[in-house]
């Protein structure tokens, strides 16, 4: 039992050392899973890095300004376009490798 | 529409008998076959042999004229076409055919262009939408003979914006695919790198934007929140290869296939796949609302149909199956305490219902029609599901954003009901309203589809039946072909 406590004790000091030391800061590819021991120790004293994304704001931007009749246009999109070709366009592909019977 | 159509008081007994699944295929016959008969319940064996029908003669098949030496070479350039209608994702070598061989290739090609390449025998129950039964051959020989092989073939495919908008858009990633792909992007991708790899799809993306909006039009494109942030989802789908981008539209080119050619010109589509539903009229959409759509496990079928009318203040019939995995394991007690009424015995079958109400999970609209899955347009409680990017949760039914007017478009000509539907909501009770005239209604999946600039949108495969109609057709073609070795994806063979 004593040795079980001992453990811990040695473990837990283990994993606080690991938070306490700024230069074992969160990576800054945030994609990466952080080690399971972070978890567990508290807060490191140097703030961690912020991500770097260079590529947007942190902030979502606010939502595109879309009309109603320009959403209906997309819905009609996404649901299928089932307005007929004028039979001139219809099956272009399929003409395009000539159009020479004779 | 007449007033005394409409059943003001169903007794609930009566009601429930109408309201089980099989109500749906009793109210008359779909205007397609929705399963073939080989996936049709045999007969027990109690059942009388059927009487066999007398033989049919089979007509030997119409002979080919003879090609002139410019047909025979306009249908051997003609099936190099391949690729451009998406029935195959590479160009190959082919030899130059003659004869029987040439007309063989062309009749196969003009079947694949009109109906798709996988027999509808091979179909999952599922797909319910199935394409009209073809025999090209007859318009062969008639364009041989008349010499308008051309006008014959630009015929065969489908003839829908919908279709030709995947067409032009195939082409577009087959070039980028070409010219060497796109770059894998990371949340540390350089700005300039992001605005170049949007730029590829989206023609729109300038230099001087702010970068967060031509990332917020790449999210609509895939139905993901408009944030305009580079976050793991939009990441995710910038990184999705151009080949499975290809497959993908290959895939949907096939469905289109299985279109019927002619389309009433009032209709209600929905999208599975996107969870939207556009109301047209005239052929023009006029009203679309965001649905929510069977989760992959209880997925919504393909199919087509005919909505003859809606019940208002419907109760909620439990289907065995949702009764079995959800309901019954919370125990009697416990579902009479949430207001299920429990109906029938032990002995006969016991039932669970869930009175009409405004907690009933059917809203208070249900838009019926006729099909065999037991599935239908209807209101729901849980509004809150509409405000999300992921819409697939329902048991396979179809809920609607705006029910009451949809309602009120269908029942628009009829001057007694015009305006009623939140009246007659209002009262509480359960009522069947007929339509005026019947709608027709088609799910379908589009996992891919093309705006009207031409930029490609395209949405996760959530049903996974993009890959498995690949798997079909490759299959299919390796029953025409059994010494082909099979390839890694839908476009490889036609």
């Amino acid at each position: 039992m004593r040795k079980t406590s001992l453990l811990i004790l040695t473990g837990a000091l283990a994993l606080a050392a690991c938070g306490k030391k700024p230069e074992e800061a969160s990576p800054t590819n945030n994609l990466v899973e952080p080690p399971v021991e972070n978890v567990v120790v508290e807060e490191p004293d140097a703030p961690t890095p912020a991500p770097e994304n260079n590529v947007a704001e942190a902030k979502p931007a606010a939502p595109p300004s879309v009309s109603e009749q320009q959403q209906m246009q997309d819905d009609a999109a996404a649901t299928g376009m089932t307005s007929r070709l004028d039979s001139g366009e219809s099956g272009q592909g399929a003409d395009e490798t000539g159009n020479s019977a004779q | 529409m007449k007033v005394n159509n409409i059943r003001r008081s169903l007794s609930l007994p009566l009601f429930l008998s109408i309201a089980t699944p099989a109500m749906a295929q009793t109210g008359g016959v779909p205007t397609v076959p929705l399963i073939p008969p080989a996936q049709q319940a045999q007969p027990s064996p109690s059942t009388p042999a059927p009487v066999t029908p007398p033989p049919v003669a089979t007509l030997p098949p119409l002979p080919i004229p003879p090609l002139s030496t410019a047909q025979d070479a306009w249908l051997n350039d003609w099936l190099k076409s391949g690729v451009a209608q998406g029935l195959m994702a590479r160009a190959k070598d082919s030899p130059v055919l003659h004869g029987e061989a040439l007309t063989r290739a062309v009749l196969d090609r003009a079947k694949a262009l009109s109906t798709g390449r996988v027999d509808t025998a091979d179909f999952l129950q599922v797909w319910a939408l199935r394409p009209a039964p073809f025999d090209p051959r007859p318009g062969l020989v008639r364009a041989i003979a008349e010499d308008r092989l051309p006008q014959w073939a630009a015929g065969l495919t489908p003839p829908y914006s919908g279709y030709d908008g995947l067409r032009k858009g195939l082409a577009t990633y087959e070039k980028i695919r070409d010219t060497g792909g796109w770059p894998a992007l990371s949340v540390s991708s350089k700005p300039d790198v992001v605005r170049a790899r949007l730029a590829l799809e989206d023609k729109s993306v300038t230099g001087t934007e702010p970068l967060s909006e031509a990332l917020q039009r790449a999210q609509r494109r895939y139905g993901l929140n408009p944030t305009g942030l580079l976050d793991a989802r939009t990441l995710a789908e910038l990184n999705v290869p151009v080949d499975d981008r290809i497959g993908a539209i290959m895939a949907n080119m096939e469905r289109w296939r299985w279109m019927p050619r002619e389309l009433p010109v009032d209709r209600v589509q929905v999208n599975i796949a996107a969870a939207v539903l556009t109301v047209f009229e005239g052929d023009q959409p006029v009203k679309s609302m965001r649905a929510v759509t069977g989760s992959p496990d209880n997925q919504t079928p393909m199919l087509t149909s005919n909505i003859r009318s809606i019940v208002i203040n419907p109760p909620w019939n439990v289907p065995a199956s949702i009764a079995k995995r959800e309901l019954w394991p919370k125990g009697r007690a416990a579902l009479i305490r949430q207001g299920y009424k429990i109906v029938g015995t032990p002995e006969t079958g016991e039932r669970i219902v869930q009175p009409a109400g405004p907690g009933s999970a059917l809203g208070r609209l249900k838009f019926d029609f006729d099909n065999p899955f037991a599935v239908y347009l209807h209101d729901t409680p849980a509004r809150a599901k509409f405000s999300s990017y992921d819409r697939l949760a329902s048991h396979g039914c179809v809920r609607l954003e705006k029910p009451v007017p949809l309602a009120e478009l269908f029942v628009a000509e009829d001057p007694t009901l015009s305006g009623q539907i939140q009246t007659l909501i209002d009262t509480g009770k359960t009522q069947r309203v007929s339509l005026p005239k019947q709608v027709a209604v088609y799910l379908l999946y589009w996992t891919a589809f093309s705006s009207a600039n031409g930029t490609m949108n395209f949405r996760s495969d959530p049903y996974g039946w993009d890959k498995l109609l690949a798997s079909k057709i490759e299959a299919s073609s390796r029953r025409v072909e059994p010494t082909t070795a099979p390839a890694p994806t839908i476009a490889s063979k036609d």
